[in-house]
């Protein structure tokens, strides 16, 4: 198979790719956020303190605030100018300039940074309680794109692409490893676990697990390897890499089937242009060395 | 001979990605390793310039690295002005789940239930080493207690108290526990704990 068109389609065809995806996930992840708003008013569980952050800190041990007392009390201020409404009309906005982004592809990298800020106040507003992996990927592929719109030179806004593609292969190396040195993981009981949990859990498919016995073994060593191993296929070329998309892609969809993790779908997703254009240099080095 | 801007620029932008990637695998070099004593003043380190107890800077990358064994509920009851106390009630889960995948905003909020009631039990396990005061000052318990009055209370509630409660999963035979039990709090608007 002929894979030149990777090398002759310009940087900016798979920077504006990874965009058009993410924005469909701040598309998604903006509307969720609108469409529950009542969980960002104030006294709910996102929307900042009412009684229980009235409670006295006198005498308290600081271990208690670890994390907490040193910016967290330096930016008390902060919930009273980003107030829910505040938030909301941010993440409004972030929703309308996801679609300007196709209508106005002039201001590409004006509507990145804007999103970029709001979401930076939205995760600093909400801190840890919520969040997960996808928020930090969602970042840091808006923060490099937009890095690569100011760089100036062509190896600069290439490696915006090799960082892009390193963090999300580091992304799936450090997700496998830490499975394969979990018991659970490499005994087959945590997939059932998982599926049995409140917040990721599938009834039928955690029975299934329970009356199948060999299906949990089987599931969870097929996703050490696959986080582990099948990333590997990058560094083959680019047919390799391209059944490593494939293969992401469809596990992405199954877990947000599964477990709705529906916003990991737009965040790995979005970084496997990057992946393609990084595996392609890979192996023109390889073979350039071979030589 | 000038050095132009724009090279310096690029080597910049290159030197930056570069030196964030090699702290990103640092950060999950300390996670993989927590109880490294390297990897323990990294954490240190890094509590410095956390958010609200959220590092918003370097990724962490160790997704499902916790596999719960069981579920913890929040569930709360009121007392109301004739003294008598409501049955207690979860704040429950609505779950869709073939919908899941393309609308799934109660996620974020039962992360959130399910981090503070871990960071509270958290909190509850080490209160020997703390000041009793320690415990409702904890922010856990604080957010516990607004996420528990947030709930839309009948108008003859004077106060609410939540409990958090464990319970297994369907294969297991242990029994549910109660592992912490609130004292009331008004649910009138300017009063302090009862």
């Amino acid at each position: 198979m002929n894979f030149e068109w990777i090398a002759l389609t310009p940087d900016a065809v798979f920077i504006r790719a990874s965009i058009l995806i993410l924005m469909a996930g701040v598309v998604l992840d903006s509307a969720e956020l609108i469409g529950h708003r009542r969980l960002y008013a104030r006294g709910a569980i996102f929307g900042g303190g009412t009684k229980g952050s009235d409670v006295a800190r006198t005498s308290v041990t600081p271990e208690v605030f670890a994390g907490y007392t040193r910016l967290f009390d330096r930016i008390a201020i902060f919930d009273r100018v980003v107030t829910h409404r505040v938030l909301l009309a941010l993440n409004g906005l972030q929703f309308v300039l996801a679609f300007g982004f196709i209508a106005f592809p002039a201001f590409t990298p004006y509507i990145v940074a804007v999103t970029i800020c709001i979401r930076l106040i939205s995760m600093a507003r909400h801190g840890a309680h919520g969040s997960e992996g996808a928020d930090h990927m969602v970042l840091i592929l808006l923060v490099s794109t937009m890095v690569y719109y100011i760089a100036p030179g062509a190896l600069a806004k290439r490696s915006v692409l090799w960082f892009i593609a390193a963090q999300s292969l580091l992304a799936y190396f450090t997700a496998g490893i830490v499975k394969a040195r979990h018991s659970r993981w490499t005994k087959g009981s945590a997939m059932r676990q998982i599926l049995s949990t409140d917040l990721f859990g599938n009834r039928p498919l955690a029975d299934l697990f329970s009356r199948r016995t060999w299906l949990g073994p089987l599931l969870c060593w097929a996703v050490i390897v696959f986080e582990c191993l099948l990333p590997l296929l990058v560094f083959t070329g680019p047919a390799g890499c391209i059944a490593f998309l494939c293969m992401g892609l469809v596990f992405h969809l199954t877990i947000a089937a599964i477990q709705g993790l529906n916003l990991f779908v737009f965040a790995f997703a979005a970084s496997y242009p990057a992946l393609l254009v990084t595996s392609l240099d890979l192996n023109g080095l390889l073979v350039t060395i071979h030589r | 001979m000038s050095l132009g801007i724009e090279p310096v620029f690029s080597a910049t932008i290159i030197v930056s990605f570069a030196l964030f990637f090699v702290l990103s695998i640092v950060n999950q070099l300390a996670l993989l390793f927590g109880n490294a004593k390297g990897a323990r003043s990294w954490e240190r380190l890094l509590m410095q310039f956390r958010v609200r107890g959220r590092s918003i800077y370097l990724p962490v990358w160790t997704f499902f690295s916790w596999v719960p064994d069981f579920n913890l509920r929040l569930l709360i009851r009121d007392r109301l002005d004739d003294g008598q106390l409501t049955p207690w009630r979860a704040i429950n889960y609505v779950c869709i789940p073939w919908a899941r995948c393309l609308w799934n905003p109660d996620r974020r909020r039962e992360k959130a239930n399910l981090q503070l009631s871990a960071g509270l039990l958290t909190v509850l396990a080490r209160a020997r080493d703390l000041n009793p005061d320690d415990i409702f000052a904890s922010r856990d318990y604080r957010a516990l207690v607004d996420i528990s009055l947030g709930v839309s209370p009948s108008t003859i509630s004077v106060s609410r108290q939540f409990m958090i409660v464990k319970t297994y999963f369907a294969y297991d035979t242990r029994p549910s526990e109660i592992c912490f039990i609130s004292p009331h709090s008004s649910t009138t608007p300017s009063s302090q704990l009862l």
